[in-house]
C-alpha cells in the first residue's frame, strides 16, 4: 500500500479525486485489500468526528455484501446517469410546445384561409371531394380488371401484418381513392 | 465532541452528496469496486438506522444486507435528484417495514425523512443493545480519534475540521485557510495518516 495510494483514497473520500484517477485506484483497491480497510478507517475518522455512533459489529457488513453479490447479474448500464437540471427540462419542455404550436399552425392556416376565401373557386372540402382526373391506380389493358384488383388490394391490405394500422384504416384509405372511379 | 448538527448545518450533507458522485456513477455502470466503497462507507449508517426497528443484532445486518442488495439491484433507477444516502435510507426503511411486516411484527409508523433522521442519534440505539465489548469498542475508537486530533498541529487539524465538520471542498479550505489547493490536500491527508496510525492500531488489537 503506497503513500500514494492513501493520499488518492483520502482525497476520493472527499470527492477531490480526479475523475481518471478514480479508475486506477480501483483496481489498486481491489489488489490490496489493506487500502479498502484504510478506506473504512478513514469513513470511521469522519463519523467519529461527527460524532455517529459506530458500531464495531457493522464492520463485517461490507464484506457480506460483497460476497452476496457476487451472486447477482451485473447491472445494466447507462449512459447519461444524471438528469438535465429542471429548469434546462422546463425550457425544453416549452420549446417543444412552441414548437408543436407552430407546426400546426403552419399546416392549419392555409387551410383555414382556403376554406374562408369568399368564391373564386369553390371551397376546399367540395374539391377535395371530387374526383381527379388524375387518379387511375391501375393501368390495365382490360378496364373490366380494375374492380376485381381492388377487392385484392383491400382483401389484402385489411390481413397484410407489416402494417400497425390493420382492419378497417386500409380500407377506408383504398374505399376513398376508389370514389369516383 | 463536535456537534453533528452543526455539520450538517455547514453543508456537510452537500459536500458528502458531491463527494459520492464519482462513485455512484461507476456503481450504476456495472463497477462493483466503486459499490463496494459505497457500502464500507455507509455500513455504520444503515446498520445504526436499522438497528432502531430491530433488536437482534444479527437480525440488523440480515436485513441490512438485504437494503444494500436492494440498493444495488435498483441502481439504474437512481437518477441523482437526492444524495445516495437518501435514497439509500429510502430503501433501507422500507426493507426493515416489509422485515417487520413479514415477521407478523408492527413495522415503522411513518416514514420519517432522511433529512429528519439524520438529526436523530443514531448511536443512542447501538448503545442501548451493543454488548459491553462493542460499547467498550465504540468509544474507544471516539476517544482515539478525537484524542488524536487534539494533538496535530494547528494548521492539519483545522484542514481536517473545515473538511469533516465544516464539509467545506478543498478549493474553500484554500481560500479559508489562504493557502495553494495542493497543501490543503497534503494537510487532510496527513491529519488523517496521523489518526489512522492509532485507529489501525486499536483496531488490531
Amino acid at each position: 500500500m503506497s503513500e500514494e495510494h492513501r493520499q488518492r483514497l483520502s482525497e476520493l473520500q472527499d470527492g477531490e479525486l480526479a475523475e481518471d484517477q478514480v479508475k486506477d485506484l480501483l483496481e489498486a483497491v481491489v489488489a490490496d485489500p489493506e487500502l479498502r480497510a484504510c478506506w473504512e478507517r478513514y469513513t470511521l475518522i469522519g463519523q467519529a468526528l461527527r460524532g455517529e455512533g459506530i458500531d464495531p459489529g457493522a464492520r463485517i457488513l461490507a464484506k457480506r455484501v460483497r460476497v452476496a453479490l457476487r451472486a447477482e447479474p451485473p447491472i445494466l448500464k447507462r449512459s447519461r446517469i444524471y438528469p438535465l437540471p429542471h429548469r434546462a427540462r422546463s425550457r425544453l419542455v416549452v420549446w417543444a410546445l412552441a414548437a408543436s404550436v407552430a407546426l400546426v399552425a403552419m399546416g392549419a392556416v392555409p387551410l383555414l384561409q382556403a376554406y374562408l376565401r369568399p368564391t373564386a373557386s369553390p371551397p376546399l372540402a367540395i374539391q377535395l371531394s371530387r374526383p381527379s382526373p388524375a387518379l387511375q391506380r391501375w393501368q390495365l389493358e382490360r378496364p373490366e380488371l380494375a374492380s376485381k384488383l381492388d377487392r385484392y388490394l383491400v382483401t389484402h391490405q385489411a390481413m397484410a401484418p407489416a402494417t400497425p394500422a390493420q382492419g378497417f384504416l386500409p380500407y377506408v384509405v383504398l374505399v376513398s381513392e376508389t370514389v369516383g372511379r | 465532541m463536535l456537534s453533528r448538527d452543526y455539520w450538517r448545518e455547514r453543508g456537510g450533507a452537500m459536500a458528502e452528496r458531491h463527494a459520492d458522485q464519482e462513485l455512484v456513477r461507476r456503481a450504476q455502470q456495472g463497477d462493483r469496486r466503486a459499490f463496494d466503497l459505497l457500502v464500507i462507507k455507509y455500513q455504520q449508517r444503515v446498520t445504526g438506522l436499522i438497528a432502531r426497528y430491530v433488536r437482534d443484532p444479527h437480525e440488523v445486518l440480515d436485513v441490512a444486507q438485504e437494503a444494500f442488495i436492494k440498493a444495488y439491484r435498483a441502481l439504474p433507477s437512481f437518477r441523482g435528484e437526492s444524495a445516495f444516502y437518501t435514497w439509500l435510507y429510502r430503501i433501507a426503511v422500507n426493507t426493515v417495514r416489509n422485515h417487520l411486516a413479514t415477521q407478523g411484527r408492527r413495522p415503522p409508523g411513518e416514514d420519517i425523512e432522511a433529512d429528519l433522521a439524520e438529526q436523530l442519534d443514531l448511536g443512542r440505539r447501538l448503545r442501548e443493545h451493543a454488548t459491553p465489548e462493542r460499547h467498550l469498542l465504540s468509544e474507544e475508537i471516539a476517544m482515539t480519534v478525537q484524542h488524536t486530533l487534539d494533538d496535530l498541529p494547528d494548521e492539519l487539524r483545522t484542514a481536517l475540521v473545515l473538511r469533516e465538520i465544516e464539509g467545506m471542498s478543498y478549493e474553500e479550505i484554500a481560500t479559508a485557510m489562504n493557502c495553494p489547493i495542493g497543501t490543503v490536500r497534503s494537510r487532510i491527508f496527513r491529519a488523517r495518516e496521523a489518526i489512522d496510525k492509532r485507529l489501525k492500531a486499536l483496531l488490531e488489537d
